[in-house]
């Protein structure tokens, strides 16, 4: 998107309730001078950031949502500092090591409505047309692109695109404004947001499915993702150990099957996908910041692939996937990682609860650490 | 007394004057209406080129005048 573009008004948006308004009742500036300084002194540019006022005069309800939804306060990164620096409140390190390295993507109302989200150098969307549904390429993926949206839209090599892509689906089938949005409560992460969808929302059949003996088997010790996903992105270097470009190691594709080390009601399968996060004891010292209980929290985290397929490899036959031990997260597997340098010895004892020790429903017995569980 | 009737004050300047008031309330209230309303859209695309909405849909004046964005802060390419 060319600069200009960024910030050029369209005859939509001046059609619209909202082009009715004065630029300047939200942007601030200064309308009627005769140079682009001048009109931007003291000009706002994203209205809606911080408490939105200029979106709370008729939206106060949905303002309010966001204000304490995931996207709004990045929930997620305070649930996981908390556990692993073991205080229940973020510190000032933690504060100002968020601020300066995360809270770029905490996003605003006219980030998700109007332009780009700001991590991506902003720029109107439509012409500064209000969206009441954001754009799918624009807004969703532009933040959740490296993962979700190369998963999604087949972008990955020989990796296919999710099944619901190709039938003309979008992020809204499935995430809609009542989750995006909230209830007005602040959920610990992703997975526990009000309205998170579960794929038996439009599946429920398989709960009680008689005649798939595979979904009669495993609907309820495995999820769904485990035989119905494939490869994917899990990236290691990151937070860890950084060259000049931030990286060391490319991102790799796998695919790999751990123990869920929470069951909960929602999510109460024995085996589920997990995607490594790259974290270290040390990633955050620079910062004056130490995590004590470090291996309290695994780095190998449960995982929902968006690259759904009704056949895959694994589901071809109960051998597919019961004789492979290199689809699961063996004590082997990491230990390779650990030699390799893509995971720190620490990681070890902080994943203890997801590695597979023993191959579900086969007696040939995973050698390493820990058998016998 | 038919002074006014056959006055020339009357039969000359009346109208004129009359007139000038009128053009002169007409000219002040568009004056009014065009010189700084806070950057509603321009009534034609001629006459309010200095405001808010007569530059961001100019796209020559844009392309003109566009900065090259400032570098971020942010790194990455996002959550994912």
């Amino acid at each position: 998107m060319e600069v200009w573009e960024k910030y050029q008004v369209s005859e939509a948006f001046l059609a619209d309730d909202h082009g009715d308004s004065p630029c300047t009742d939200c942007h601030l500036g200064q309308s009627g001078t005769l140079t682009k300084e001048e009109a931007h002194a003291g000009l706002v540019l994203d209205p809606s950031a911080g408490e939105a006022p200029a979106c709370r005069n008729c939206h106060m309800d949905k303002v309010d949502d966001h204000l304490a939804s995931l996207h709004g306060t990045q929930n997620g990164y305070f649930t996981q500092f908390a556990q692993r620096t073991g205080e229940s409140r973020p510190s000032s390190q933690v504060r100002a090591m968020f601020n300066k390295h995360c809270s770029g993507c905490h996003t605003s109302c006219g980030q998700c409505h109007i332009s780009r989200p700001g991590s991506v150098e902003g720029g109107l969307v439509s012409g500064h047309a209000f969206m009441i549904r954001p754009s799918q390429t624009d807004n969703c993926t532009a933040c959740h692109g490296s993962r979700v949206g190369d998963e999604f839209r087949g972008h990955n090599a020989g990796i296919p695109a999710d099944t619901h892509y190709l039938k003309g689906m979008t992020c809204f089938a499935c995430h809609t404004g009542a989750e995006i949005h909230g209830d007005g409560t602040t959920p610990a992460g992703r997975y526990d947001a009000p309205g998170a969808p579960e794929c038996t929302d439009c599946h429920p059949e398989v709960l009680t499915d008689t005649e798939n003996v595979q979904h009669r088997i495993h609907s309820d010790t495995v999820a769904c993702q485990v035989c119905h996903s494939v490869e994917y992105k899990t990236c290691y270097s990151c937070h860890v150990d950084q060259d000049s470009r931030g990286l060391t190691t490319p991102s790799r594709m796998d695919f790999r099957i751990g123990r869920n080390p929470n069951p909960t009601a929602d999510r109460p399968w024995s085996y589920v996908l997990v995607r490594h996060v790259p974290i270290a004891p040390t990633s955050f010292e620079a910062w004056g910041i130490s995590l004590p209980q470090y291996a309290s929290a695994p780095t190998w985290r449960f995982a929902t692939p968006h690259n759904i397929q009704k056949n895959t490899p694994q589901n071809a036959t109960c051998v597919a996937c019961h004789d492979a031990p290199d689809l699961f997260l063996t004590p082997e597997y990491v230990d390779g990682l650990v030699q390799e340098g893509l995971m720190v010895p620490e990681e070890i004892q902080a994943n203890d609860g997801v590695l597979v020790r023993q191959l579900p429903g086969n007696a040939v017995l995973v050698t390493g650490r820990g058998e016998g569980e | 007394m038919p002074i006014l009737k056959s006055s020339p004050l009357r039969h000359t300047a009346g109208p004129w004057v009359v007139l000038f008031f009128l053009v002169a309330a007409l000219l002040a209230l568009l004056a009014g209406c065009s010189s700084n309303d806070g950057g509603t859209r321009p009534k034609t695309a001629e006459t309010l080129t200095a405001d808010c909405v007569g530059c961001h849909t100019d796209r020559d004046m844009l392309e003109a005048t566009a900065a090259p964005a400032p570098p971020t802060s942010t790194e990455g390419s996002g959550e994912g």
